[in-house]
């Protein structure tokens, strides 16, 4: 007697723990929950803490109610979305982590009712689609005005990991320096990791030990800002203007990002029925800066910091298509080409041949969003190691 | 935030190609550092008090019977511990950024556990220990053109791991060793 009342107990135990699971599909119309994972810290004031400004910005639509994660090692993020599933009920699961995309394709298809977004990956389900708000234009308009205001014809990146994604940044800066000053050489350091200000900080003392007085960056933290500032050398602030407070008059411009506007496009749809879990398998949104997901920033609402835009009035460049132009000019008519709705310009337009000798984008052409997303090879006027270079 | 002044001590500085090095433009920690490594180690070896924190360690029973008190010195031991730990963190924040960010040690201290290991659990080696993985992590970034900075990257592990098998066995584990006892609970059995 009391065994079958112990049976039935844990038989509905496991009953309930099972329906839990089991969450309803979504009817447009009704309340969305949504759910976060993050890679970071949301105070890391770089990629999750951008994450998180978008969540915010999702938190004012009416109809949605949001819960993240944060610091999710990336290979756990499995086990963090069926908990947001069973313990919040949540609908729609964005993963912001290209380490996140094995995992959250593995929760899509056990749980087809839900819908998924992974950021900067590239795989898809019906029920999940893939979404980057990417730089590489933003990098080219830094390049610009880094070409322009070197002193020592040498300017330096620190890079976190030599990964496509990575390079096409690295790159594209170094075609903004070159289009300003082509005797001028980016120097590379990479750090193996997003998030290592002990990293990022050794990096760059290397790269000024070797004479660069210009920096751009892609690491999580202001520790690059910082350590140009504490050297009296100015950068370019990574993931928003929020870098610009540790260092105001050493932050020339930078990259922002504003990942809500594509956060919010999207579950306005799935809110009008237009996105289900059905129909994703080909959505992958890819915004640039006419979609306004990414655009140039020093500090909130300024694109270029005011106390380099004289230099940069003065500096004249003698551009292939403009003839002689300044700096400024030909950063803010690069600007409005990439805002454009018809974009006239691309960063990687031809021909563009690589440090190896190798043509990579034919005169005339530009190159594909494939090409971009998996992009190995070196612009010319990189300098250092560069892991994976084709031969 | 203001950050640590960095300080230079007069004569000492002028000692050629160390003075510039040890006693130039270096904040008061570095100095404090060095000052708790002797200290600790002076204390380990050259004190009561360090022979009955090695005894905790290597045998709590015998200690016990020998009056010391191995719960109070086990757990004293860990809160110094933690305290030096949390000024190491510290050090990052204060002098070395300098600035504050969450999780912005990115995983670093764990070196410690390699350090201890490759200094035979002595603070004075682990001092020269930590000067010298500091400049296989400095080396990575300026030998990055030449050198895989994963190799560089790896070396305290492995090095670690090399001191792990020198002194896996007899005297020399004894003497370079971990504590016999590290880890394991200590509850005194009641006769």
């Amino acid at each position: 007697m009391k065994r079958g009342a112990l049976l039935l107990g844990v038989v509905a135990l496991v009953l309930t723990a099972s329906l839990a699971g089991f969450a309803d599909a979504y009817v447009p119309g009704s309340p969305i929950k949504v759910g976060f994972i993050y890679v970071g810290p949301i105070g890391d004031y770089g990629w999750t803490y951008a994450h998180n400004e978008g969540r915010l910005a999702v938190e004012a639509l009416p109809f949605a109610e949001t819960v993240y994660v944060e610091s999710v090692a990336e290979g756990d993020e499995d086990a963090v979305i069926d908990d947001l599933i069973s313990t919040h009920g949540v609908n729609v699961i964005f993963t912001t982590s290209f380490g996140f995309m094995w995992g959250t394709q593995a929760a899509a298809l056990r749980h087809p009712d839900l819908i998924f977004a992974h950021a900067s990956g590239f795989m898809r389900a019906p029920n999940m689609m893939s979404y980057m708000a990417d730089f590489y234009q933003v990098y080219y308009l830094n390049g610009i005005v880094a070409g322009a205001l070197t002193k020592t014809s040498k300017v330096g990146y620190v890079g976190a990991f030599p990964i496509p994604e990575v390079k096409r940044h690295i790159n594209a800066w170094a075609l903004g320096v070159q289009a300003a000053n082509p005797d001028c050489d980016v120097h590379v350091r990479w750090i193996e990791s997003w998030f290592s200000p002990p990293a990022a900080a050794e990096a760059t003392e290397a790269l000024i030990a070797e004479g660069c007085d210009i920096f751009a960056f892609t690491e999580d933290s202001p520790t690059v800002v910082q350590t140009a500032a504490a050297n009296d050398l100015v950068s370019f602030g990574h993931y928003g203007s929020q870098m610009y407070t540790f260092a105001p008059n050493h932050v020339v411009s930078g990259q922002a990002i504003d990942w809500g506007i594509i956060y919010v496009d999207f579950l306005q749809k799935i809110y009008d029925g237009v996105y289900t879990a059905q129909n994703l398998e080909h959505v992958d949104y890819w915004w640039l800066m006419t979609q306004k997901a990414v655009f140039p920033e020093a500090s909130p609402g300024v694109t270029i910091n005011p106390l380099f835009v004289d230099d940069l009035e003065a500096y004249m460049i003698d551009d292939p298509t403009f003839g002689t132009i300044s700096a400024y000019d030909l950063h803010n008519i690069r600007l409005a080409q990439f805002s454009d709705p018809g974009v006239t310009f691309d960063p990687f337009q031809g021909p563009i041949v690589d440090r190896q000798g190798v043509e990579q984008v034919p005169a005339g052409m530009w190159l594909s969003v494939d090409a971009l997303i998996t992009m190995e090879w070196a612009a010319s006027n990189v300098v250092g190691p560069w892991p994976n270079e084709p031969e | 935030m203001t950050p640590l002044r960095e300080i230079t001590i007069p004569v000492l500085s002028k000692i050629p190609v160390l003075g510039p090095a040890i006693f130039e433009g270096q904040n008061p920690l570095v100095y404090i550092g060095m000052g708790v490594a002797v200290l600790l180690w002076f204390v380990l070896f050259k004190t009561r008090v360090g022979i009955g924190i090695r005894a905790v360690g290597e045998d709590p029973a015998t200690a016990d019977s020998l009056g010391v008190n191995v719960v109070l010195v086990r757990y004293l031991c860990v809160v110094v511990g933690g305290v030096l730990a949390g000024v190491a963190g510290g050090y990052l924040s204060v002098a070395y950024r300098p600035s504050w960010t969450d999780g912005m040690t990115a995983g670093m201290g764990w070196i410690v556990i390699a350090l201890t290991i490759f200094a035979f659990w002595n603070p004075l080696l682990g001092m020269f220990g930590a000067y010298f993985f500091a400049l296989l992590f400095f080396l990575s970034f300026r030998l990055q053109a030449w050198l895989a900075p994963e190799l560089l990257k790896a070396m305290p592990y492995l090095l670690a791991i090399v001191v792990l098998i020198v002194v896996s066995k007899g005297t020399l584990q004894k003497r370079m060793g971990a504590p016999s006892a590290l880890t394991i609970p200590y509850t005194r059995e009641e006769g």
